[in-house]
């Protein structure tokens, strides 16, 4: 049973990284590789203020998302003047600094050593220790991910920054400050990236720098293509189908010497694959053609 | 002890050099942004080290035929996945995708052959030769000698060569030159195998220099797109120095700070190009493409 509810955790978690990024990849269409640095920082941030100075998981959780929105700020000013391809390096160059600086300021971030005994979440003498109270708790932050985003997506906000996507000259040309959109979008999707980070953190209690990789920002963007982008349901469905892959493996009895490549080979072969059959995704609206 | 980091920084940069002159050409003239270059280089190790140790062949032979196989297998990459998305018109971020697909499969089939593990290719001292207060091994010569022999060979093919025009009508206007009949796809595939080989080149005598072992080419593809933009994209040979630099600049940050730092002065440099001369150094000034 646990198992089945800590793959529920991490669905969890994957879900509200693929609806996060999909605001930038989706709606802005602004390819970026540099969620997992947002996941990163978000999970680095909660765990640090808890172990450090014995802030409640409720408290340091709003910190980070304020964190991860101004390092959105910072990461998308310079960026976001770059378009097309230039514009996928500055994020790749962002994630690769984040993650570099995680691993080698050992004062602050304990470097490849990592942080341990993050203590778990604790609300009014109500404690989340056990893996069906994390879900539980992973639930309520994946439906607060999709009632926002479903709320924004509906909004003018939603329709401008769709319309940015489409045709940024129609946009500029209809008086849309085009810049402020795709700034606000950034911060909003790298807060949110937050809430997985510091679910994370606590739920496993110990995080290192290798969990924030480049590899980790691809597989947020495998989750999007294989589910599909520019709207709700593809990122839910590619997160749920991305992440019940591996599970399935563990049936055909592949050893574990060499699961993780196998594993990697099939999400490399089906961001292959669909680009090539299905470049929207299987429940997508905005196809990366 | 500075020439010494100088010279160090040198020999890294001829590999990181043809590495980018080979992306820079595939870059240009088919508009792919080639992160399975890092997985041509990674297979152009393994490679070598199967004709080494497995097929007990020399291995400047080896070298020479993993080079070969190196850029057919580019070739094959552009014939197989990205010629059919420019024949459906797909976009960058399709072939960006397709590319780091591709190159998360290659890399994991590598690792799955050969084990994840890092693998040495030669054991024992190295042969060295003392300039002054400079000391340099025999493979940090063949770097340098290697990097100078093709770069220059670049440079006057690309000049003066048919092919070499061909290529650089392509890359100057893609669709001017498919309007005056001029034979796209040849160009493509001879970028792609010529690049390919380059990278393969380096990956050579990277392997023999510190060892092999899956992973190796996603950074050197980094680097490579680093000093592609930071020389100046459309100038050829500008990729290669660029390379250069970013070898110097890293192993000075290793000498006055640590190793631990190298990778970070790399995207510094990235970044601050990006924003303060996205056009690269040495290319005249002009207005950023959409893509």
């Amino acid at each position: 049973m646990n198992y089945v509810l800590h793959i529920l955790v991490m669905i969890e978690i994957y879900l509200i990284l693929g609806l996060s990024l999909n605001l930038l990849l989706g709606y802005g269409g602004l390819f970026s590789l540099a969620h997992a640095a947002f996941y990163g920082v978000g999970a680095y941030i909660s765990a640090l203020l808890m172990v450090n100075f014995g802030f409640n998981f409720f408290l340091a959780l709003p910190v980070a998302v304020i964190g991860c929105m101004l390092l959105a700020l910072l990461v998308a000013l310079p960026s976001l003047r770059l378009k097309g391809d230039y514009f996928m390096l500055a994020t790749l160059a962002f994630q690769t600094l984040v993650f570099t600086i995680l691993y080698n300021w050992v004062p602050v971030t304990r470097g490849p050593y990592g942080v341990s005994g993050i203590p778990q979440p604790q609300l009014a003498g109500f404690k989340v220790a056990e893996v069906w109270q994390f879900a539980i708790l992973g639930a309520v932050f994946a439906a607060a991910a999709v009632a926002l985003f479903r709320k924004l997506y509906a909004s003018p906000y939603g329709r401008v920054l769709k319309a940015i996507r489409d045709d940024e000259l129609l946009a500029v040309s209809l008086g849309k400050n085009t810049t402020r959109f795709k700034v606000t979008a950034f911060m909003i999707s790298g807060g949110v990236a937050a809430l997985p980070g510091a679910l994370f953190a606590a739920y496993v209690s110990y995080i290192d720098p290798t969990s924030f990789t480049l590899d980790e920002s691809i597989f947020v963007v495998t989750l999007i293509v294989v589910g599909g982008a520019g709207n709700l349901k593809g990122p839910i469905i590619g997160a749920f189908i991305v992440l019940l892959i591996p599970e399935c493996l563990r049936f055909l009895n592949i050893p574990d010497t060499v699961a993780p490549n196998v594993r990697q080979i099939i999400y490399g072969a089906l961001i292959v694959m669909m680009m090539r059959l299905r470049p929207r995704g299987i429940m997508g609206d905005y196809g990366f053609d | 002890m500075v020439l010494q980091f100088i010279v160090n920084g040198l020999c890294a940069g001829a590999l990181f050099g043809l590495a980018a002159l080979g992306l820079s050409l595939i870059y240009n003239v088919t508009r792919v942004f080639h992160f399975a270059h890092g997985a041509v280089y990674a297979t152009a190790a393994y490679l070598l080290l199967f004709f080494v140790t497995k097929a007990s062949v020399s291995i400047v032979p080896a070298a020479a035929l993993a080079v070969a196989l190196a850029a057919l297998f580019g070739l094959l990459i552009d014939k197989a996945f990205y010629l059919p998305l420019a024949d459906k018109k797909s976009g960058g971020t399709a072939s960006i995708l397709t590319s780091l697909g591709l190159y998360i499969v290659v890399i994991n089939i590598l690792a799955l052959i050969f084990g994840n593990e890092t693998k040495i290719l030669r054991s024992g001292i190295e042969k060295t030769f003392e300039i002054g207060t400079v000391i340099v091994t025999r493979v940090q010569v063949a770097q340098l000698v290697a990097f100078l022999v093709l770069f220059l060979a670049t440079e006057l093919l690309l000049k003066f060569s048919r092919y070499g025009r061909l290529i650089r009508a392509v890359s100057d206007n893609g669709n001017l030159a498919e309007a005056l009949g001029l034979e796209i796809k040849k160009a493509r595939a001879l970028a792609f195998a010529y690049g390919s080989g380059l990278a393969a080149v380096a990956a050579c005598l990277a392997a023999v220099d510190v060892g092999i072992d899956p992973y190796i080419g996603m950074p050197i593809t980094l680097i490579a797109a680093v000093a592609m933009i930071f020389g100046g994209i459309r100038v050829f040979g500008a990729a290669a120095l660029g390379g250069l630099i970013i070898g110097v600049v890293q192993n000075l940050v290793v000498w006055q700070t640590s190793a631990k730092w190298q990778a970070a002065a790399t995207f510094v440099i990235l970044l601050a190009v990006l924003i303060f001369k996205p056009q690269g150094l040495l290319t005249p000034k002009k207005r950023l493409e959409e893509s």
